[in-house]
């Protein structure tokens, strides 16, 4: 037969059995969950038997039970005690644990086989309960012994250094619901005095120890458990309050209309002033944090203004850091180029600003689980592994990550100086914090992205001017030019056939023919300025043809503007008689691409060469006067997809220092007494490349000699 | 007979250069600052060859390359011009012209054209 009572039992050994799978499930099977476990089993133990024994008829299975559930009882204070031990992680003396476990054996073995601990039944109004033996008080002794070492431990616990905010406060919880509990215990103890003539409330108690137990060791987020006690209380500080004064004037009026009117008054008073009071205990709660967390919201909406990005993460740091009083901030952020998670700014404390160097790659599960989580979390949330992954001269508490769209990143902050956890409001602070760090990140780049553009442009444009002007200015100048070659030409004309015309007056007069031989000079280093400005022009002009692709590709014979190039440059250079012009290549070898421009490229790079030798004649004969044969070697390798096109000269080479600057337009190493606006080079580069696909490199070694190497596709 | 040359150029001071570089070498010349005024010397005079720039105001130097090749199938014109590239000078010896001359201009090799023209 079934009573309220005993269901109400039922229901709380159903919901510490509930508890228990639910701790082995959060926590997976370890010593504390096992720990929790033995102390559930006792608290069963006492809760079915004494339920059963409640509505048993036979009075010998009632005292049987009796002492059977007791036993539970007696192993209670024992595993509560252990079980704190493992929470703190305390290794104590084998000899402490060892007493208190032959202690308990004791009370064990007397409460089945005497009646010294528990006696006998007796009957109450309800139905039959134990009766306290002789040395009952014995075991309250212990019970109070035992408690009070478990606080102790647990108080120096919190004492320590290296205990992190959240141990501290699920610590300091576990202390006070030892202590209510305690006073829970004795007093469900008493019953066995028959002080009381209600039935005994120890499964309630046992609930009030093991709910808030359970939320203890499986949560993380404690701000919840510390408001929702600190509601808890209240709650019942007023329900009590009113409950008291309601009885206090049913009892003593005589006005049944005037005290149910005051009772119903003070219960909606209740409800009304209950949330009064509970948003003004928050408030002096949680003050401190509401004062940083005010900054926090500041700062967050003047960061958009920040527009170099190492300003800002520094700004955002150091804010954090002195407002919130944290040991340290970190801010990583993506590599745009690689995708690693790269370390730009770390703030401690106590320190100055510290450069390390840090990266995390993109597929490190310290940076999937940050992805996966995409909200501030604890650093204790983590899985092992994946903490122990995480390596940081300072030891992380929360980890805030901040994330729009392409712009990814996140923040790591240490724990509060003061050690307190990190409240649900921080968290929400945080979030709005970690958006606009995003949105003024993202506004940094745009910006730095923007002026690069703009550089760009300006530059372009600059380019773009001059090949505008390019063809008109050319053209005029070139007009000019062609009238200081002919008047070049003629004065050398002119000078020539006096002389020829009046031999002997000027081979007579010293004067006259130095005179006149100077002239011919002068006329001949003009028509060589004529025709280095005419090069110059001849490349702008090239660069202002580069802006408007030709797209007649097409396949021709190598030979041919080979040739050509050649037959033009030998004319340029007036080349001596030891000069090798090596053609590698069949007469039939065929390329594909612009005609015209493939024809530019070589053009320029034989000529290239050519100077490149000259240029190296130059310098030896400076030092000692050694001519050496000039060479060059021009050759073609045919591949399945692509053409190779090989230039190699033995010229002066190229100073390593050089190398990067080669294709940059408007360089030259050639001094200005020679032709050549450095113009030349890029536009190959950009004729192969952009036009055609293709790729150039080389490969040189100063006063050795350098080798120019093409690649074209085949189509 | 005196070889005589037909210059055309725009530009009046190159034309004055180049008929009096011509008259030292003992060649006479005529000069045409147009494409209209050449076209008419050329039908009114004979000439051994015809130096012509490509950049003329008016009708242009191809244009004049046309019709006198059109009166006269034989005619020796040489082409001045500023810039020439490999498919230029196809075009312009497919269109008729003998041979091109670069400009700025070398009288030395002005020279070495007119005697082989000539």
């Amino acid at each position: 037969m079934y009573s309220l009572y005993q269901f109400f039992i039922y229901v709380s050994s159903a919901t510490v059995i509930f508890l228990t799978a639910f701790v082995f499930y959060k926590n997976k099977a370890n010593s504390l969950s096992y720990r929790f476990a033995f102390l559930n089993i006792s608290f069963l133990l006492w809760m079915i038997s004494y339920a059963k024994m409640y509505s048993v008829q036979n009075e010998q299975i009632a005292y049987i039970l009796s002492h059977v559930g007791f036993v539970g009882t007696i192993l209670v204070p024992l595993f509560l005690f252990l079980f704190l031990l493992d929470f703190i992680e305390r290794k104590i003396n084998k000899f402490i644990k060892g007493i208190y476990i032959l202690i308990s054996l004791f009370f064990v073995i007397f409460t089945i086989f005497s009646n010294l601990i528990i006696s006998e039944l007796t009957h109450t109004d309800w139905s039959v309960f134990p009766s306290a033996g002789a040395f009952h008080f014995l075991f309250l002794i212990y019970t109070t012994v035992i408690f009070l070492h478990a606080i102790f431990y647990a108080y120096k616990y919190i004492q320590t250094d290296e205990i992190t905010s959240i141990k501290k406060q699920k610590t300091i919880y576990l202390m006070l619901i030892y202590g209510v509990y305690f006073a829970f215990f004795i007093f469900d103890n008493l019953f066995f005095y028959n002080l009381f003539d209600f039935e005994p409330t120890f499964y309630l108690s046992i609930l009030f120890c093991v709910i808030p137990i359970t939320t203890i060791i499986s949560s993380y987020n404690l701000s919840n458990i510390k408001v929702a006690a600190i509601k808890f209380l209240l709650f019942i500080f007023m329900l009590a309050l009113v409950l008291i004064l309601t009885n206090y004037i049913l009892i003593s009026s005589t006005n049944i209309y005037v005290s149910n009117f005051i009772t119903f008054m003070l219960t909606i008073s209740f409800f009304m002033f209950y949330r009064k009071v509970i948003n003004k205990a928050e408030n002096i709660l949680f003050s401190q944090n509401k004062h940083y967390q005010n900054i926090l919201i500041h700062a967050a909406s003047g960061m958009a203004k920040e527009h170099n990005i190492d300003r800002l993460l520094k700004l955002i740091a150091i804010i954090v850091v002195k407002t919130v009083k944290v040991s340290f901030a970190a801010i990583f952020l993506e590599n745009q180029t690689t995708g690693n998670y790269e370390i730009k700014i770390l703030r401690a404390f106590s320190n100055k600003n510290n450069e390390l160097l840090f990266s995390y790659d993109k597929n490190h599960p310290f940076i999937n689980f940050i992805k996966q989580k995409n909200e501030p979390f604890l650093f204790d949330e983590m899985p092992q592994f994946i903490a122990h992954s995480v390596v940081l001269p300072f030891r992380p508490a929360l980890i805030i990550p901040s994330f729009f769209e392409d712009i990814k990143g996140f923040m790591i902050i240490g724990e509060k100086n003061n050690k307190d956890i990190f409240t649900k409001e921080d968290m929400s602070v945080f979030k709005m914090l970690a958006r606009q760090t995003s949105l003024a990140i993202e506004n940094c780049l745009f910006f730095e992205q923007y002026k690069q553009a703009q550089e760009k442009i300006s530059a372009a444009e600059k380019l773009a001017s001059i090949g505008g002007l390019a063809e008109g200015v050319a053209h005029q100048i070139r007009n000019r030019l062609n009238q200081f070659s002919l008047i070049s030409g003629e004065l050398k004309f002119e000078i020539e056939d006096f002389q020829n015309n009046n031999k002997e007056t000027v081979n007579t007069d010293k004067n006259l023919k130095s005179t006149f031989n100077y002239i011919t000079e002068l006329s001949t280093s003009l028509k060589n300025n004529v025709d280095k400005t005419n090069e110059i022009i001849k490349g702008i002009l090239d660069f202002a043809k580069m802006e408007s692709k030709s797209t007649m590709f097409e396949t021709f014979k190598f030979k041919e503007i080979v040739d050509l190039s050649y037959d033009m440059l030998k004319i340029k250079h007036h080349l001596p008689d030891n000069f090798l012009f090596i053609k590698n290549f069949k007469d039939d070898d065929t390329v594909f691409g612009v005609k015209s421009q493939i024809m530019e490229v070589i053009y320029n790079l034989i000529d290239n060469a050519f100077e490149a030798i000259e240029e190296k004649n130059n310098i030896s004969l400076n030092k000692k006067p050694i001519r050496h044969t000039g060479r060059i070697e021009v050759s073609l390798i045919k591949k399945n997809d692509f053409s190779i096109i090989k230039i190699s000269d033995n010229g002066s080479g190229i100073k390593e220092q050089n190398f990067g600057k080669i294709f940059v337009p408007f360089f030259t190493t050639k001094s200005s007494r020679k032709s050549g606006t450095g113009i030349g080079m890029y536009i190959v580069k950009r004729m192969i490349v952009e036009n055609h696909n293709g790729k150039i490199w080389f490969e040189s070694k100063h006063m050795t000699g350098t080798d120019i190497f093409i690649e074209l596709p085949n189509h | 007979m005196n070889k005589k040359v037909l210059i055309v150029d725009d530009e009046e001071e190159i034309l004055a250069f180049m008929s009096r570089f011509l008259k030292r070498l003992g060649i006479d010349s005529n000069i045409a600052v147009s494409g209209e005024q050449a076209l008419e010397k050329y039908k009114q005079e004979s000439f051994d060859c015809v130096f012509l720039d490509v950049h003329l105001g008016g009708i242009s130097g191809i244009d004049v390359l046309k019709q006198i090749k059109s009166l006269n199938n034989d005619a020796k014109v040489i082409i001045i011009t500023g810039s020439i590239s490999a498919d230029n000078k196809e075009r312009l010896l497919a269109m008729g012209a003998k041979d091109y001359l670069q400009k700025p201009i070398d009288l030395a090799d002005f020279k070495e054209k007119v005697l082989t023209y000539i």
